[in-house]
């Protein structure tokens, strides 16, 4: 079994949606005539939601807004209880969430550092003895013992990273700070968090960035709805979450895969298969610049990010023609014996000769095979069973 | 509810003095009057009631000053704190949004916070009892006692403020005009003595009262305050704590989900 430092099991939690008939001061209520609140409708911010991080494993969390990723920080870190399902850390929870809280204006960046980090889950004097170290962290030696107001608003969030990445934590969860201060602090604190990280800290990580999430993180939980769309590997989870969402990014000017359909053997478009049965991924490319000898890349992962079916056109012999515009491809595979679960279609494009992880454009789009899904294995060829004798 | 170790209580004394002392060092700092603010104030208080009801219209209480300052004192750390407190869940997202930060720490470090500038008012209240020539006796083992119970009272009402804004937000206009009606019901300036019986009977329900009053006959007359009626506000402010922190706790939880 492995060793886990952070679980959340059947996560679920309800809101009340504030109806704007629902009294939110005493005088409409008054005004109300003492009635009972009107009751709101709940909505289902978070649904059955199961994770577990390893120490020194980071989890990316990825979703649209609204898709349930605070609400799942918020009760990781305790500071909200669910409805139903528990969370387990093995450790105290920290957060990195909102930087230079409680910090004081007119205070010195000294005393400053003191405040934030009590509030930040330390004690006093293991603050004191980590201060120099901090101080050294956000370069701010010279400025230290001036009031905060006179910093500029970049030296105020080094002051908060600072103080957050010496909390030590084992369990840390972080939400959308990275994108903080200059390029070169900003790579520091990446630094930083991959220390925590070899030192066995289990981090979650919200972000928007997805380069980011691609690049640091071990494993990624796509939330949709409220929902555990995915989880596995950022390669597949967040181009799958890529293709989902329409603004694809561009392959840097050169071109896109533009869409993933995919349709049956009678070309009805499909989300769904039978098991066995045949599937075509209909993929639309675009470029934006002449790309010679396109390579096209077609996976299938399943949903915890196991590629279970990977085809290439070089590999495949296709010889691809230039793509100076729009073009459609399709691709049929004969039949797809796949065990009934959830998957992910991924289709990359890549100028011929180029490196996948260096230039190369994802799109994505799920699918699920249906039946009742087995515990193990993979594949769910078409058998027969015969028995002699007994 | 879980039992807290050894190391969240030493945070959660951390946590109140951080609090505390930004609360102190951003006050002094930030007025030009610095710590003298804290007595300032109330000795400016001091001087228009003396003058209106000692010398303009005479209210022919003995030891006016004292009687006056004592209440005045003890009803600002009452007023303050519940002013500061409505706003500290509301107020503070973000650190109701922090992992391991407690809460409750909120509303109890404005109450240590008014406390505390209570105390640098000290010495002007020992120069005027002593002007007034007040009976000092053993009766002043008494105020720890007296202490203690206004605080548990005013922690109370700390949490229930707090708690009830975030149900209704428009408590911060309304616990202002309260306590100005609180101002005017409580002896401050005046006495209870010299109200009719009935009067005195309906106001003896307020803790403010019984809190100031004890601690007249303690400081200026040395005498021991009424036990029965400090026995009784202690258990209910006790009972009123246990209340208003559960309240409290609710609402800070449920807080984070009205968005």
């Amino acid at each position: 079994m492995t060793v886990t430092a952070l679980r959340a099991e059947g996560l679920q939690k309800s809101f009340r949606h504030q109806g704007a008939d629902a009294p939110r001061t005493f005088r409409r209520w008054v005004e109300g005539g003492w009635r009972t609140r009107p009751r709101g409708e709940m909505i289902r911010a978070l649904d059955d939601v199961s994770l577990e991080v390893a120490p020194g494993q980071m989890l990316g969390v990825i979703g649209r807004n609204g898709a349930g990723k605070s609400t799942l920080l918020r009760l990781l870190g305790g500071v909200m209880q669910p409805d139903r399902g528990r969370v387990i850390a093995t450790a105290p929870v920290n957060g990195l969430l909102a930087l230079n809280t409680g910090m004081h204006p007119e205070l010195t960046g000294r005393e400053n550092i003191v405040i934030n980090g009590v509030l930040s889950g330390l004690l006093r004097e293991e603050v004191r003895a980590r201060s120099d170290s901090i101080i050294a962290f956000a370069e701010m030696q010279d400025h230290i013992d001036d009031p905060v107001r006179t910093y500029s608003s970049g030296m105020k969030l080094r002051l908060g990273f600072s103080v957050a990445v010496h909390v030590e934590p084992k369990i840390l969860l972080i939400d959308e700070v990275l994108a903080v201060g200059d390029i070169e602090f900003q790579k520091k604190c990446l630094r930083r968090i991959a220390e925590f990280k070899e030192n066995g800290c289990a981090i979650v990580l919200i972000s928007h960035d997805l380069g980011t999430v691609r690049r640091v993180c071990d494993r990624v939980l796509w939330l949709d709805r409220g929902q555990v769309r995915a989880i596995g590997a950022p390669e597949s989870v967040v181009s799958a979450y890529e293709g989902e969402s329409s603004g694809v990014t561009s392959m840097d000017g050169w071109g896109e895969v533009a869409g993933v359909t995919l349709r049956d053997p009678a070309g009805a478009g499909i989300e769904t298969l039978a098991p066995g049965a045949g599937l075509t991924v209909g993929v639309a490319l675009r470029a934006l610049r002449p790309i010679s000898r396109p390579q096209v890349g077609i996976t299938i992962a399943d949903a915890s990010g196991h590629v279970c079916f990977d085809a290439d056109s070089l590999a495949d012999g296709v010889d691809m023609p230039d793509l100076t515009g729009n073009a459609d491809l399709s691709v049929e595979i004969a039949r797809l014996d796949l065990t009934p679960g959830h998957y992910t279609v991924s289709v990359s494009l890549r100028p011929g000769g180029s490196d996948p992880s260096q230039l190369s454009h994802w799109s994505a789009c799920p699918l699920t095979i249906e039946g009742d899904a087995r515990p193990n294995g993979m594949l769910n060829p078409p058998r027969h069973w015969r028995i002699a004798g007994g | 509810m879980r039992i807290p170790d050894r190391r969240s209580i030493r945070h959660m004394l951390d946590v109140i003095g951080v609090l505390v002392a930004r609360d102190q060092k951003a006050r002094y700092q930030s007025t030009a009057m610095g710590v003298f603010w804290a007595v300032v104030s109330p000795a400016l208080f001091l001087m228009t009631f003396y003058v209106l009801f000692k010398v303009m219209l005479p209210l022919n209480i003995p030891n006016y000053a004292s009687h006056l300052f004592i209440a005045l004192i003890l009803w600002t750390w009452f007023q303050t704190t519940t002013m500061e407190a409505v706003g500290t869940i509301v107020g503070n997202p973000g650190l109701v949004n922090q992992p391991r930060f407690p809460v409750a720490a909120l509303p109890l470090a404005a109450t240590v916070s008014n406390f505390v500038t209570l105390l640098l008012t000290l010495p002007l209240l020992v120069v005027i009892l002593w002007v007034e020539d007040a009976k000092v006796g053993p009766a002043l083992v008494a105020l720890p006692i007296l202490t203690l119970c206004q605080f548990v009272f005013v922690l109370s009402m700390a949490y229930f403020v707090s708690a009830l804004n975030v149900v209704f937000r428009d408590l911060q206009y309304i616990v202002p005009i309260l306590l100005q009606f609180g101002y005017f019901t409580t002896p401050i300036f005046y006495s209870a003595d010299a109200l009719p019986e009935r009067a005195r009977q309906i106001l003896s329900l307020n803790p403010m009262l019984q809190i100031i009053e004890a601690h007249r006959s303690v400081l200026i007359y040395g005498e021991w305050p009424d036990w029965r009626a400090i026995g009784i506000l202690l258990v209910a402010s006790l009972v009123l704590l246990a209340l208003t922190y559960r309240f409290f706790r609710g609402a800070s939880l449920r807080f984070l989900e009205e968005i």
